[in-house]
């Protein structure tokens, strides 16, 4: 009988924790009961969340659902997913998981753990009050960001991006203590941002994974059959998974309408602009993390971008 | 699961009762389980996370702030102020000056988002006056530590905006549900104080105000009128964020003893010497509960109790009642933010397929955490109180024992009247 | 000894200088924030380093809270007890604290190492070199052990342990 524990960063209703349950559901039918994990979701053991990589390692946990970004703090590489322009959509996210995998597994290995699946979030888009379609339409406009990449890119925008708590988030909207707010379809629908901006302009200027690993002396501690049992589990749930985020996203995008919000599109001017910022963050990206050129050029090659 | 329970709880009663510092405790407590039952665990690295973790969050961020404003307005004599002018208002009725605990911390709850913060802002320019004037002590405590819980009832809240974040509810809409519950509470704890004064007699008597003593007392409370005006202006016209609303009330602070001419810099400094030292007592609080939580989360124990509830299959209002002895117990280990993130995923669906109002569950689960704040051994508000006055948690916790007797009997209300909450949002809709 | 209790006393006042400098350090922060969103600009720092002055808040006062009473603890024991007795269990609660706070202390040198060693930054604009603001929290941890410390030897010598009600006389104007 073998106990784990995993640590997810997100909470019950949330897709990355459904997956992760489903997960373990699955392993402890296909094996039995012989391998029995239990989830913890957000907050639950205080295990942070930019912490989690850490805590696999030193088996605070045997395996965690991670946002790969969060933990960029000790491994800058995995921070390389929020560049804009680099992946927009889940046929991008595929090509760049086979780029990028031996990259992945290299740091992962690095850090006494190893892979089982990667699931995407849907792609980050801007709630404004007016719609956000050509170039100039961001100049100004006050809009919290949700993450390092992100406030850099929108000031690139001409926009002024805030930080602001993500508990802030909703509050902020409504008192127009910001004019608009960057985030996911999710994160908006939850948070009702319909009820006091009309607009959400998916611009899909990047798409981050969450990753789940499981630490290797856990997993080397489990018999040949079990690692089998539990390694095609993911490959074979991993489909799942991902189609269950762009369901979310789908529904999510759904709920915005069915509330009244328009969803905009970006015009030509918008696009190159964003792919004009998007490249100028690359090149600073790759002064500070030197190795992920060579790994983004090869990937840029097979999407020509 | 339940050995894991006993020896958690003999441990934390030993340490509890041997007078060692309640944060320590907890943290010890927190440690030891952890060691004993997840011995995989290597404890130092794991607890410096949590530590750390304990330390930085944002929601956090408006306390010591909070705490600072009151030392400055009690610096500057506005608490002084404040008190005599109201005295001639409100001196004569039933109750007399007490009501300055409900009505400050009722203003107070309208611009911070804790109870911790709402009692000791309030407790800080209140207790030392009720005490001047001859008031009943124990009344003064109770109700200040009744009345501070308001803090989370009535917006900004940040238990709110937690079971917003985790119950994906609007946050907003919770905020609007709470204003009714929050006045009609204040409002109970008014007149509870009305009728013990008259009761008992103990209500210091004072002369009939003259028409000037009425309109000099107006002069005296309007900087603080102003002050609580003004941040709640900057929160609703979109200045300031809920945890910048504290910030600016140092500054205003500040402004209004300069412009009173009370402005002293030994003064100021004095002031967030007080300030830092109460801010770190809730944090080593804070820091013990988040290792005891850990622990607690682990180990699975609110999830399997959770559980063990909704394996009774209990009609709606039994159930109601069990979570509330449910909450009002774990409520005396754990904080209310860690209650919340626990219990949740259980206790929502739950709720939500017995019929109930997931935003009506939000201001349910606000009064279990509020009366898990005048609860001891772990309830921040008797915490708060002990560390302005000196006296014990339990003699603390017997003088707020009636005001923990309405909060229970307002939870049973709200539930029978789910309108209380629900009506205002409905019809704002 | 007393040299020793002396140089305690002095880097507790310092540590708590320190506290007060952050509290109105990251005060002013916020309210620079306030002022500049309103004029459409926003500080990536303001949030982070407020979240780190906090934290620092949190530690380095822990220690002058110990002096002066202000760490809450509960006395239901102690207060029926004759005062011989409550002296000797006062001393043991000390001497426990000393044990729990060490555990505290040697929890957060392992992190600052790790963060230093490492090279952790902060996932932020500002990417802070994370073992900064926990070595502030290491030194205010380090600070309560010591004020814990002069606690229980002013304690068993039966000297003046601690200051209640520090600084209330300037309160009052
Ligand atoms: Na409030
Ligand atoms: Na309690």
């Amino acid at each position: 009988q073998t106990n784990w524990d995993l640590t997810t960063a997100w909470g019950a209703n949330n897709f990355h924790a459904q997956s992760a349950i489903a997960f373990a559901d699955a392993v402890r039918d296909a094996t039995d009961g012989a391998v029995d994990i239990t989830v913890h979701l957000s907050g639950e053991t205080g295990v942070k969340i930019t912490e989690k990589l850490a805590a696999v390692e030193n088996g605070i946990v045997q395996m965690a659902d991670m946002l790969l970004f969060l933990q960029a703090g000790e491994e800058p590489f995995l921070g390389v997913d929020t560049l804009p322009y680099l992946i927009q959509g889940q046929d991008e996210m595929k090509t760049w998981l086979e780029v990028a995998g031996p990259t992945y597994d290299a740091i992962f290995a690095r850090h006494n753990q190893k892979v089982l699946y990667y699931v995407p979030w849907p792609s980050p888009g801007v709630y404004t009050k007016e719609p956000v379609v050509s170039a100039d339409d961001m100049n100004g406009l006050r809009i919290r960001s949700f993450n390092a990449t992100s406030f850099t890119f929108l000031e690139k925008m001409g926009a002024a991006p805030v930080e602001l708590p993500f508990e802030e988030l909703a509050t902020a909207v409504a008192a127009g203590t910001v004019d608009g707010a960057a985030t996911s379809t999710s994160t908006g629908a939850n948070s009702k941002l319909y009820q006091f901006t009309g607009n959400f302009n998916p611009l899909n200027w990047s798409m981050s994974p969450d990753a789940v690993t499981v630490n290797l002396d856990a997993w080397n501690g489990l018999t040949d059959q079990e690692r089998e049992t539990i390694q095609s589990l993911a490959d074979e749930m991993e489909a799942d998974f991902w189609a269950a985020s762009a369901q979310e996203d789908a529904s999510k995008t759904a709920e915005l309408v069915e509330n009244g919000m328009v969803i905009s599109t970006a015009d030509e001017s918008l696009k190159a602009k964003m792919a004009q910022a998007g490249k100028a963050m690359w090149a600073a990206f790759f002064l500070d993390v030197p190795e992920a050129q060579a790994v983004v050029e090869a990937y840029a090659a097979k999407t020509g971008k | 699961m339940f050995e894991i329970a006993i020896v958690a709880c003999l441990l934390f009663v030993v340490l509890l009762a041997g007078s060692v510092w309640i944060g320590l405790s907890l943290f010890a407590t927190g440690y030891l389980m952890l060691s004993i039952f997840k011995p995989n665990i290597p404890m130092d690295i794991f607890s410096s996370g949590v530590i750390w973790g304990a330390m930085i969050p944002t929601p956090l961020l408006s306390l010591p702030l909070f705490i600072l404003m009151s030392e400055v307005l009690v610096s500057a004599g506005l608490g002084r102020s404040l008190f005599s002018g109201l005295a001639p208002w409100v001196g004569r009725l039933p109750g007399g000056l007490l009501h300055v605990n409900v009505v400050g911390s009722t203003l107070f709850a309208a611009v911070s988002g804790s109870s911790a913060a709402t009692t000791a802002i309030v407790g800080n320019v209140s207790l030392p006056e009720l005490e001047a004037r001859g008031y009943d002590r124990q009344l003064a405590m109770g109700s200040l530590a009744g009345a501070g819980t308001l803090g989370f009832l009535i917006p900004p809240s940040i238990i709110m905006i937690i079971y917003g974040v985790v119950a994906e509810q609007s946050i907003l809409e919770l905020f609007i549900a709470g204003v009714i519950p929050g006045l009609t509470l204040a409002a109970f704890y008014m007149i509870y104080i009305a009728v013990h004064q008259t009761l008992t007699g103990t209500q210091p008597h004072v002369e009939r105000p003259t028409r000037r003593e009425l309109l000099g007392g107006l002069r005296d409370i309007g900087p603080i009128a102003a002050l609580i005006g003004t941040i709640m202006g900057a929160l609703y016209l979109g200045f300031a964020s809920v945890s910048e609303l504290a910030a600016l009330g140092v500054l205003g602070a500040v402004l209004i003893s300069v412009a009173m001419g009370r402005f002293s810099v030994g003064a100021l400094i004095a002031a967030g010497r007080r300030a830092v030292r109460t801010s770190a007592m809730i944090g080593l609080i804070v820091v013990g509960a988040a290792l005891l939580n850990s622990a607690f989360g682990f180990l699975g124990i609110p999830k399997a109790i959770a559980g063990q509830i909704a394996s009774f299959g209990l009609s709606p209002m039994a159930l109601i009642v069990v979570l509330l002895v449910f909450y009002a117990v774990l409520g005396m280990f754990l904080d209310g933010t860690s209650i919340i993130v626990m219990t949740l995923p259980i206790t929502l669906p739950l709720i939500t397929a017995a019929g109930f109002d997931p935003i009506w569950f939000g201001i349910f689960v606000v009064v279990a955490v509020e009366i898990s704040q005048i609860t001891p051994p772990i309830g921040f508000n008797l915490f708060v109180i002990q560390s302005q006055t000196g006296e014990s948690i339990g003699t603390i916790a017997r003088a707020a024992l009636p005001f923990f007797g309405i909060l229970l009997g307002f939870a049973i209300l709200l539930a029978v009247f789910p309108d209380l909450a629900l009506w205002l949002p409905r019809t704002l809709q | 000894m007393n040299r020793l209790l002396t140089l305690i006393d002095r880097l507790s006042r310092l540590a708590e200088l320190a506290a007060v400098t952050l509290i109105f350090g990251y005060c002013i922060l916020m309210l620079t924030e306030v002022v500049a969103r309103a004029q459409a600009r926003s500080f990536s720092f303001t949030w982070e380093y407020s979240q780190y002055a906090m934290a620092a808040v949190f530690a380095l006062a822990s220690g002058p809270a110990i002096r002066t009473a202000v760490h809450v603890r509960i006395s239901l024991l102690t207060e029926k007890l004759p005062a011989g007795v409550a002296r000797g269990m006062d001393v043991v609660a000390n001497l426990v604290a000393l044990i729990i706070v060490a555990a505290i202390v040697n929890a957060m040198w392992t992190k600052v190492s790790v963060s230093f060693d490492r090279n952790i930054l902060a996932t932020s604009v500002s990417k802070t070199p994370l073992w900064i603001p926990q070595a502030i929290i290491l030194w205010g941890f380090a600070q309560l052990w010591l004020d814990l410390l002069a606690r229980s030897i002013r304690r068993i010598a039966n000297q003046q342990f601690e200051w209640r009600g520090a600084d209330k006389e300037q309160a009052d104007v």
